[in-house]
């Protein structure tokens, strides 16, 4: 039988535990290249896009109720 | 000049791997020594021979022991050491305990670096930027 799939809040706590990673890496990305380093405006994206994602949360937990 | 203190040892428990090691990198970065447990029973057995921590760094939910039962049982032996509750549960755990214990705080995930290292200092030291550590 398989399991059953996650339910909203378990899948909202992963979302989050994803997201923790993928902006707390790219804080200390920023933080040690180089400030001329050709990948720094790439690098700069994805943290933005992280935090954007960050500011999406408080809509998607709404979805969910 | 600024007086420095004992590089201060944080332990993080979390289930999740990557977490873990997102944790680790931010807090040495910032100076911190780092202990991990992958799970409250780890982190119970990791501090009964009397490892010292000053921190601990507890995920709410985890399997077999949740992480607000894990750092009650530590701080019956250590009332003095801090807890930070990091966890995307943070409402479930002010909805139980409105009022936290002194000398406990949480952070809720996502987290960055700047709220993460923040929130450490604020705990260990009151201010948000830590003294400089003897290491």
């Amino acid at each position: 039988m398989s399991e059953p799939p996650p339910r909203e809040p378990e899948v909202i706590h992963r979302f989050k535990n994803h997201l923790a990673v993928m902006i707390s890496f790219a804080d200390l990305l920023m933080l040690e290249m180089p400030a001329d380093s050709p990948h720094r405006a790439d690098v700069a994206e994805i943290h933005k896009a992280g935090r954007a994602a960050m500011a999406l949360l408080p809509e998607l937990e709404k979805l969910g109720h | 000049m600024a007086k420095s203190v004992t590089q201060p040892i944080v332990l993080v428990v979390d289930d999740e791997e990557t977490i873990r090691q997102a944790a680790r990198r931010i807090l040495e970065t910032s100076g911190y020594k780092i202990l991990e447990a992958e799970n409250g029973v780890r982190a119970l057995e990791l501090l009964a021979d009397g490892t010292p921590v000053d921190l601990l760094m507890a995920d709410l939910q985890m399997p077999e022991l949740t992480g607000e039962e894990m750092a009650r049982q530590l701080r019956a032996r250590r009332p003095e050491l801090k807890v930070l509750y990091v966890s995307g549960y943070v409402d479930r755990l002010l909805d139980e305990r409105p009022i936290l214990w002194e000398d406990e705080a949480f952070l809720e995930k996502p987290f960055t670096f700047d709220g993460l290292t923040e929130a450490v200092s604020l705990l260990l030291f009151g201010t948000v930027k830590p003294p400089a550590f003897d290491v």
